[in-house]
């Protein structure tokens, strides 16, 4: 128990605080949106950013604190959106159960992937991991009891009665799942941070200092990678089931889409790999640029986009918190 | 009126993003829809929540029509009415032929092309001797043609994209199969198709419009419909004059998109949604664009129930290549070249 | 039921094809081998070699179109030179991630200066009319063949290049022992700029190859990325005839699969292989260099 009380206590680190103001932020314009149509282009600005910001979550707990380059990470985004929709539109069940489900299917295909994959490293596991979405995306696009080719999209009676707010139907599924996606952020937030100021945490970076040190040092790394693959897997696979009842659809080459597991990747190291506050600001700076850019150049923003990610690399490699955690060490304690 | 837009990058996280920008902050009375059916499917879920009126162009899906949306109106013809032209047209041309083969890519969009003339054709007696469906992207379809060309069949439908449909043009020209007829989807309905030289000749597909398309002010008369907006040659004109190049099927399609509105807005005498929603649901008209007639069923409601799709041939005219109508044989201007490879 | 003739016509195919995945997997290889670097960019790499064939040969240019193959080769040299200096040089001995990500940027570069100029509609450059050769029931055009030599050879070559030169002792020196290398002499720098000029020239001849046999867009050369990573990793990093050998493997796997299995899903087979060689023999079934 005295553990427990003392990883809550950790909370109160001025990066956790900055975490948990955010998410109240989110909560908050979503609350505005209800009363306000004016807000309702925050929220979903913001709902973009926060797909994005799930996807990055989960990618820094086995990338930045393990040190596995998940490519095909968006395997996890795009089952946790069939399962989640199957159930939605085949079985008429509600979106929280679903969401649960796919929680639980995302963890499990991590745990029967990680299996396969999880005894290569560095390159090769990354390139394995594109190969696994490949081969499960093209299994999508042939099975036809999911649509195959087709997808799955929302009839709209599947949410007639739903009701939120004063809101109902399509209305109401709107404003709900803004608040879904802003809640599964919080979730996997949490799971960063406790996952961070944990032992089980401690021992992620040690496998990624040196895998074999820390082996040879008695953590038993199969099941801490094991596990981190699998609680990686489910922050993108929420994300993924809120998104697709959100956009009312979900086809194979959407929801196996490689960008959106890199654009995780970049958000990630463009905070800073590994750190809490960094995933944070590396996802919302991320994804308010790729807005900017998409709106302000919308022909040439894929090459902008192109040279922004190779001098983020090249010339920030430990990403902004890094870079300032090695720059300034007595804000070490702060930026988490 | 004033128009407002943005580009939505092709993805669908976007799209909503977007609608909802216009809707609240750009404050638009009426939306028309992104180009694809996957997005048009996630703009749909925001304007049918605010209540707002969307015209639906360059969606083809029949299945979001299918869902309960009560304002989405698509001008395209559905997917599956897509190439329903092709098994009319080969029952006139050379009732003999009784085996097709099916080629199309696994996207939803050709996918659902294949399913309903599939259906079709075997209602009206033909026999699928061979059905395949290759993976998005796809550039090598030659042990494919084999089997089609052992397997008997006499037509081949096919198709879905740009690239794969030209690459599976050029290789059907290439090994000659004992086939009379190809229809095939998408490709051949732009100019670049004409890249692949001689082996463009003889390769049919279904348009949503030509600039030769053949409707008429007069020819609504004897149809029975109202006429709505400019004529052909005054649309081409027009374009021609602003843009410096002649206008392909999207860009028909999107000024069409408007000139239902401007109807719709026109005979209601007011923006009020409920009002103009009465009018498109109840309209049928002739434009440059072809007949347009909205599903008020609530099983389909906004599917396109009259716009036709005309079939177009790739012909040698006068030493050049160029596309021409070969059906409906009501608005054909050219004998279709038929068995293909003569 | 496949008829015999039908089998093998399909195996011809398949290798006929399998050698133009082994040459567009080449440039991949080499770079993965000698620098350790996976190459995001070399499916955009790929269709640059179509897009500048098709500039030398089609529009504005009109060169024949074996000149329009040499000259989009050689411009890969200096190309890739640059490609190494903007996205390489800073990032190489880092971890794999930083390589991974800066490859993958200038990919976005390059197909978004190729998407703005070209859009989405295929591009084709010839049409292979009656010059035609036929085995066992399929017509092979004279272009084709000789583009499946023209990779043969490569191959060879650069399989001498690689182990009969002082470039490639210099290289395999790097790859032993960079700092040790450099001791000895070895401008190490130079030789790895021009290794990944030699990958990005490989990449743009099969590029320009496959341009003469196959309609394309700015994303054609994607497909083969993903194939060339199934390639190396069964025929090994930086060995040519291994990756001419996974080249033929997946070309057949991919062939043959499809006439005993749905066309749509043959694309898993290629996936499959590559999952199961890096689960059994994370070498690659052919080794190292």
């Amino acid at each position: 128990m005295g553990r427990l009380a003392e990883t809550l206590a950790t909370v109160k680190n001025p990066s956790a605080l900055a975490g948990l103001g955010l998410a109240a932020l989110f909560y908050l314009v979503g609350l505005l949106a209800v009363r306000d149509p004016g807000y309702a282009y925050y929220r979903e600005t913001i709902a973009t950013a926060l797909v994005l910001l799930n996807m990055a979550l989960g990618l820094n707990i086995i990338l930045g604190m393990t040190g596995y380059v998940s490519f095909g990470h968006v395997v996890f985004f795009g089952i946790g959106g069939y399962v989640a929709m199957a159930l939605l539109e085949y079985r008429g069940w509600n979106i929280y159960v679903a969401m649960l489900v796919a929680a639980a299917a995302g963890a499990a295909l991590a745990l029967v992937l990680g299996t396969i994959v999880l005894r290569l490293r560095g390159a090769y596991f990354a390139i394995a991991t594109i190969g696994l979405n490949e081969a499960i995306r093209v299994f999508f696009e042939n099975y036809q009891p999911l649509g195959g080719a087709n997808g799955i999209e929302l009839s709209v009676s599947r949410v007639a009665n739903l009701r939120f707010m004063g809101y109902q139907g399509l209305a109401a599924k709107l404003h709900l799942s803004y608040m879904l996606l802003a809640t599964v952020t919080l979730v996997a937030m949490a799971m960063n941070w406790f996952i961070l100021k944990s032992r089980f945490g401690l021992g992620l970076l040690a496998i990624r200092e040196d895998e074999d040190a820390a082996e040879s040092m008695g953590v038993d790394t199969w099941r801490y990678k094991t596990l981190a693959y699998m609680l990686s897997a489910i922050p993108p696979a929420l994300a993924g089931a809120v998104f697709a009842w959100k956009n009312g659809s979900i086809y194979p080459h959407t929801a196996f889409s490689l960008t959106l597991s890199i654009e995780g990747i970049i958000a990630v190291m463009l905070g800073g790999a590994g750190t809490f506050l960094g995933t944070l600001l590396g996802a919302l700076t991320y994804s308010g640029v790729k807005t900017y850019l998409l709106t302000s150049f919308p022909h040439l923003h894929l090459v902008l986009f192109g040279i922004a990610i190779m001098a983020i690399v090249e010339f920030l490699p430990e990403g902004v918190v890094g870079w300032i955690r090695i720059r300034y060490t007595h804000l070490r304690r702060i930026l988490e | 009126m004033e128009l407002v837009y943005y580009d939505d990058e092709s993805t669908s996280d976007r799209v909503q993003q977007l609608y909802t920008k216009l809707i609240t902050e750009d404050k638009v009375d009426f939306l028309i829809s992104p180009y694809s059916s996957g997005l048009t499917a996630a703009a749909a879920q925001v304007t049918e929540s605010y209540g707002k009126i969307m015209i639906a162009t360059g969606a083809a899906s029949d299945s979001i029509f299918k869902k309960g949306y009560t304002r989405v109106y698509q001008v395209y013809t559905p997917a599956s009415k897509y190439m329903a032209g092709a098994i009319d047209m080969l029952q006139q041309v050379d009732p003999g032929i009784k085996k097709l083969a099916f080629l199309f890519e696994n996207s939803k969009f050709a996918k659902s092309v294949a399913t309903a003339v599939k259906a079709y054709a075997e209602s009206k007696g033909y026999e699928i001797v061979y059905e395949e469906y290759y993976p998005s992207g796809a550039t090598e379809f030659t042990t494919y043609i084999a089997q089609i060309a052992q397997s008997g069949a006499e037509a081949l439908l096919g198709g879905g994209h740009f690239q794969d449909g030209q690459s599976l043009a050029q290789q059907l020209y290439q090994q000659k199969p004992p086939l009379k007829a190809v229809f095939i989807l998408v490709a051949p309905t732009v100019p670049e198709f004409a890249d692949i030289g001689d082996a463009a000749v003889g390769f049919m597909g279904p348009s949503q419009w030509e600039a030769i398309a053949p409707y008429s002010p007069d020819q609504a008369k004897t149809l029975g419909l109202e006429w709505y907006g400019p004529t052909i040659d005054e649309f081409v004109n027009a374009y021609k004059a602003e843009y410096g190049k002649e206008p392909g099927y999207h860009a028909a399609g999107g000024y069409v998109a408007g000139l239902v509105l401007q109807y719709a807005l026109e005979k209601a005498g007011t923006t009020n949604p409920d009002k103009v929603k009465d009018v498109l649901d109840n309209m049928h008209i002739l434009t440059f664009w072809g007949e347009i007639q909205f599903s008020s069923r609530a099983e389909d409601h906004g599917l396109q129930v009259a716009h036709e799709r005309i079939l177009i041939q790739w012909q040698k005219v006068g030493g050049k290549l160029e596309r021409v109508v070969v059906w409906p044989a009501k608005f054909a201007k050219a004998q279709a070249l038929y068995p293909i490879w003569g | 039921m496949v008829s015999p003739e039908l089998l093998g016509a399909t195996v011809i195919n398949g290798l006929l094809l399998g050698v133009l995945y082994g040459l567009a997997a080449l440039g991949l290889s080499l770079i993965w081998g000698i620098m350790k670097v996976v190459n995001l960019s070399h499916g955009a790499t790929i269709s640059l070699g179509m897009f500048l064939t098709y500039m030398l040969v089609v529009t504005p240019m009109k060169l024949p179109l074996w000149a329009g193959v040499v000259l989009a080769t050689l411009l890969g040299v200096p190309l890739g030179i640059l490609f190494y200096t903007a996205a390489v040089h800073k990032v190489l001995g880092g971890p794999e991630l930083s390589s991974l990500l800066t490859t993958f940027g200038l990919g976005l570069v390059v197909r978004g200066l190729l998407e703005e100029k070209y859009g989405g509609a295929a591009r084709t450059i010839y049409t292979p009319g009656e010059k035609t050769v036929r085995i066992l029931g399929i017509s092979y055009s004279y272009v084709q063949l000789a583009a499946v030599a023209i990779a043969v050879a490569t191959t060879l070559a650069v399989y001498v290049l690689v182990y009969r030169t002082w470039f490639g002792r210099a290289v395999r020196a790097i790859i032993m022992d960079k700092e040790a290398a450099a001791l000895m002499g070895v401008d190490t720098t130079r030789i790895l700029a021009l290794s990944f000029a030699l990958g990005a020239s490989l990449a743009m001849l099969s590029g320009s190859l496959i341009s003469l046999i196959y309609a394309f867009t700015p994303l054609t050369g994607l497909t083969f990325e993903l194939y060339s990573f199934v390639i190396v990793v069964l025929g090994g990093l930086g060995s040519p005839v291994g990756s001419l050998l996974g080249g033929v493997i997946v070309g057949l796997a991919e062939q043959v699969s499809a006439l005993y299995i749905p066309v749509a899903l043959s694309p898993m087979v290629a996936f499959i292989i590559l999952v199961a060689v890096l689960a059994l023999r994370p070498t690659g079934i052919f080794g190292g260099m």
